[in-house]
């Protein structure tokens, strides 16, 4: 190989070299610094940009993306005393390249203990409950002190969720039991407050029943008594015609109808089908006596018979 | 067959294929470079190997340039301008402010973050639009 085409090899490679270094492409989500002898001068943004070899040079490579930071696991005392386990994540975003590259070493590990010494600041002043309630309020008075303390950093914190806060396991567990009392407390409560509503639903049902058949008793009483006003009216009527009839006509009339409601009654007491011996009262031979006026009455009417023949009873004053 | 012209041909090639491999508009303009020289070999025999290596350097020197100055203002313009810049795509919203502007300096929430907001002296809870972005502050006005 001659000279010329050894220095023409030396000459290709290093200048593909200087090219490689002078041509830099930057892509989307990231954004490059440029130093000059080792001092910063801009940005490069996305893209392709052109350096000046050997003068210019790359410095930091930044992630322009909104990252995530897993906040480990640490104990918080809380202001009663009570020791929880917190983890949490952290979203942040660089929004000036140049001061994530240059006014922080190690911007993760600093945003980090940031957010945990912050998160501790603000369990802490907290009583155990209200922590585990409120936990929004926490993310929020967290977010904004980290997120001002790392304003010189140049990024940005946009949301800080505490994952998990979790006490020992012993107090979990007389929590589960004040939780359980409490639900039992309420069903017991439910339970008798159901029973009183049913016995004063049951009594007042009563009451009414008894005040209504009452009623019924009343309303019933009034008309019977009314019914039996009514029939001694008629009793009192027929009476009445009774008498004026027996007035105006003869007496033995009144035996006509003694004795037709008699057999009337003697011939419903022989059909009965159950009751055919009749003990007859000691009276009836006296009813039966009535029978006689009956003759009476119609050989009066006979005696009468060429005379009249539909006579009223002779009038015997009554 | 001569060698050299074989060789910048090929080595044209493979840069453009290397382009289409990783495309970024590099390894394109050093292939532009590549065929400049090959055609120079090819027309003009007997060009020593270095004036080549060298003629090949500063051709990509310059087809790059080129592709700077000239096509890079003519290229298609992302759809997505403020992509990764998170401040200037908040530039137009309208929010109310979380802390009223006292002294020129208040703050607002925009989905979870806070963001200090520079702007005329305003209560909390007035609303204002965002006009600008200044490195972490929201330039406002009122609404």
């Amino acid at each position: 190989m001659s000279m010329g085409t050894l220095l023409a090899v030396v000459l290709l490679f290093a200048g593909v070299v200087i090219l490689f270094k002078a041509v830099r492409m930057v892509p989307q989500g990231y954004e490059w610094t440029v130093e000059a002898f080792g001092k910063y001068t801009h940005t490069m943004t996305p893209g392709l940009h052109f350096l000046i070899p050997i003068y210019q040079g790359v410095g930091r490579k930044i992630n322009m993306m909104e990252q995530v930071l897993e906040v480990p696991s640490q104990d918080v005392i809380t202001k009663d005393n009570a020791v929880v386990k917190v983890d949490g994540i952290v979203f942040f975003q660089v929004l000036d390249a140049a001061k994530a590259a240059y006014e922080v070493a190690q911007l993760e590990i600093a945003t980090l203990n940031l957010v945990m010494t912050n998160i501790r600041t603000s369990i802490g002043s907290m009583d155990l409950d209200e922590s585990l309630s409120k936990r929004d309020e926490i993310n929020a008075k967290v977010l904004v002190a980290v997120d001002q303390a790392t304003h010189p950093w140049g990024i940005k914190v946009n949301r800080i969720e505490l994952k998990d806060i979790q006490p020992p396991r012993d107090l979990i567990e007389s929590m589960a039991r004040q939780m359980k009392a409490e639900r039992e407390k309420r069903a017991n409560i439910l339970e008798a407050e159901g029973f009183r509503q049913s016995a004063i639903l049951k009594a007042e049902g009563e009451k009414q029943s008894t005040i209504l058949e009452a009623e019924g008793n009343r309303e019933a009483a009034f008309r019977e008594a009314e019914a039996r006003e009514r029939l001694a009216m008629a009793e009192a009527k027929a009476t009445e015609v009774v008498s004026n009839a027996i007035a105006s006509g003869n007496v033995q009339a009144i035996n006509y109808f003694v004795a037709q409601k008699y057999i009337e009654a003697f011939k419903a007491l022989a059909e009965a089908p159950n009751q055919k011996f009749v003990m007859m009262p000691m009276e009836s031979a006296g009813v039966i006596g009535s029978l006689a006026g009956i003759g009476e009455l119609a050989k009066e009417a006979l005696n009468q018979q060429p005379g009249r023949a539909v006579a009223p009873a002779p009038r015997t004053g009554g | 067959m001569r060698w050299d012209v074989f060789t910048w041909a090929a080595l044209a090639l493979v840069l453009f294929a290397a382009e289409t491999m990783a495309p970024g508009a590099f390894m394109l303009w050093l292939g532009f470079a590549a065929v400049v020289v090959f055609l120079g070999v090819l027309l003009i025999p007997g060009i020593p190997l270095l004036a080549q290596a060298a003629a090949f350097i500063v051709l990509s020197f310059i087809s790059i340039q080129v592709y700077r100055k000239w096509f890079r203002g003519r290229e298609r313009q992302s759809d997505q301008p403020a992509l990764n810049r998170r401040a200037a795509a908040l530039v137009g919203r309208v929010v109310p402010l979380e802390r009223g502007i006292v002294q020129g300096h208040g703050r607002v929430q925009i989905a979870d973050a806070y963001w200090d907001v520079a702007g005329p002296d305003l209560p909390t809870g007035a609303t204002v639009r965002i006009v600008g972005a200044e490195g972490m502050t929201l330039q406002v006005e009122a609404v």
